[in-house]
């Protein structure tokens, strides 16, 4: 009876692997107008120099253009154009107001201020753009105002701060005052609103949240009160590893454009895939390696207010800029 | 070809240990080579699990005596000489962040003896005592040894046993 047991045991894996074989060859309708970017420029080399960086985790842009990249391994942030020429840097280790403790992916709000996860100090620190620390919030828990290695922060129009909490795996929010909002989502596998280990968060122009659902392998989409609308990444967004089209091996950031297209940094595949705002694959670029468009081990991405993209290439200590994406209208699934 | 890529990944997982060569040493650290991908996010949280151990060196790299370096997947760790490392707490530390410990490399400093049987080297400041494998430190009995290079396998921590003794090969 033990042994019928175990052989009925062995034919379902069986069975589920070649159900999950057959769905992940199933074709994914790309858009045939949508080219891949050109590769512009980079910048950047391994080191701790003015200019350099080690393994780089996050990228954000404001509204002059201006890019700011967290430089954990060096404690600090670097500011430049957008053509790469070095502006300034600040930041050194520390838990004091304006020191830092692995800084990971930030973004600045609509009041131009710059919001920074600090992963080993398990808070939000908030910056002008200048580098002037203005504040603090959030310590160490899985309380209500607390976080666990916070790994990145969107803001929305009103200012509520949305906080993809890595190791509590929810997103923590908070109002404008910094005080605390129910949390979205909570640990779990495959299902809607759970989270393995979120790694980014991004607010699209039409104010919807998008997470980074890192070890789900998928982007999962809310609305801003935290009702789930859509998930993908793998077969049916189960969150499957995969180097499909469409499917994910540790979907580390998540950034969306001006016409509301979302991409996602597909680390582990060393590319980013990009796609409409319901989840449909338009385009995927790059390749492992470390000539223009390839990649080892992207972190972030962002897009300046012309279009431009911006790939943190984090094992090759780089940014690489690339031209914008053209505007089409996508295609749907047959 | 979708099966053949989903076991070629599994099968790749078992091998990935043996593409890379023994990393080299100084004193007071242990280097262990993992495997399993994890991103920078994850590196950060073994960071910080192995950086409450009490048995690190936090004056070393960047004050919590840590060093990972993801594309070697080798952690460093600086061990505070005066101290028994805690292969079993060190395997958890790792274990919880997203990786899978393989191998732990350290030198360790002392006179190989027998008793009952067994080959043990007892480090001369720690205090930690190994088992050799018989075949290959026959021939070192009786002698005092300065920085030998140990390799610990996974294979070879009781995640129940705490800082007793270890047993261990000689690197080649």
């Amino acid at each position: 009876m033990q042994q019928m047991r175990k052989v009925f045991v062995l034919f379902k894996v069986f069975f589920i692997f070649i159900f999950i074989a057959i769905l992940d060859s199933s074709p994914i309708i790309g858009s045939e107008n949508l080219s891949t970017p050109s590769f512009i420029s980079e910048w950047g080399s391994k080191g701790s120099a003015l200019g350099k960086f080690i393994r780089p985790i996050g990228i954000t842009v404001d509204r002059f253009d201006k890019i700011y990249v967290t430089d954990p391994e060096n404690q600090r942030i670097q500011k430049f154009h957008s053509d790469g020429t070095f502006i300034k840097t600040w930041g050194k280790n520390g838990k004091k107001k304006g020191q830092l403790n692995r800084p990971m992916h930030l973004c600045v709000g609509h009041n131009d201020k710059l919001y920074v996860a600090e992963y080993s100090n398990d808070r939000i620190q908030v910056f002008d753009l200048e580098g002037n620390s203005l504040s603090v919030f959030g310590t160490k828990g899985d309380g209500s105002t607390e976080l666990h290695a916070p790994g990145g922060v969107a803001i929305d129009k009103t200012g509520r701060v949305f906080v993809a909490d890595f190791y509590n795996h929810r997103v923590q929010r908070f109002t404008k005052e910094y005080k605390d909002l129910p949390p979205i989502g909570k640990k779990g596998r495959f299902f809607s609103g759970r989270f393995d280990y979120p790694t980014d968060v991004v607010i699209s122009r039409d104010q919807f949240l998008y997470v980074a659902d890192a070890y789900n392998n998928r982007i999962q989409k809310f609305t801003l009160e935290g009702k789930f609308l859509k998930k993908w990444g793998g077969v049916f967004g189960s969150g499957l590893s995969g180097k499909r089209q469409g499917s994910f091996s540790i979907a580390t950031a998540v950034e969306v454009d001006h016409y509301n297209r979302v991409y996602v940094v597909d680390f582990g595949n060393h590319r980013i895939q990009v796609f409409d705002d319901e989840g449909h694959f338009l385009l995927s670029f790059g390749s492992e390696g470390d000539g223009p468009l390839q990649f080892k081990y992207p972190n972030d991405i962002t897009i300046d207010s012309h279009g431009y993209i911006y790939v943190l290439d984090s094992g090759n200590h780089r940014i690489q800029k690339f031209s914008p994406l053209p505007v089409v209208t996508s295609r749907r699934r047959k | 070809m979708n099966l053949l890529l989903i076991f070629i990944s599994i099968f790749s997982n078992f091998v990935m240990a043996s593409e890379y060569d023994e990393p080299s040493l100084f004193s007071n650290e242990v280097k262990i080579r993992v495997s399993g991908i994890v991103c920078s996010f994850c590196a950060y949280g073994v960071e910080r699990n192995l950086s409450e151990l009490d048995f690190l060196d936090k004056t070393k790299f960047g004050d919590d005596g840590v060093l990972i370096d993801i594309g070697e997947q080798l952690i460093t760790i600086a061990t505070d000489s005066s101290k028994k490392v805690n292969f079993s707490k060190v395997c958890q530390a790792i274990l919880k962040g997203g990786y899978e410990p393989q191998k732990f490399y350290l030198n360790v400093s002392g006179k190989i003896i027998e008793r009952d049987g067994k080959i043990l080297l007892t480090d001369n400041t720690s205090t930690q005592t190994f088992q050799l494998h018989e075949n290959e430190a026959q021939k070192l009995v009786g002698s005092t040894v300065n920085n030998l290079k140990v390799i610990v396998g996974l294979s070879e921590i009781d995640p129940l046993e705490e800082g007793n003794i270890v047993r261990a090969s000689l690197s080649k």
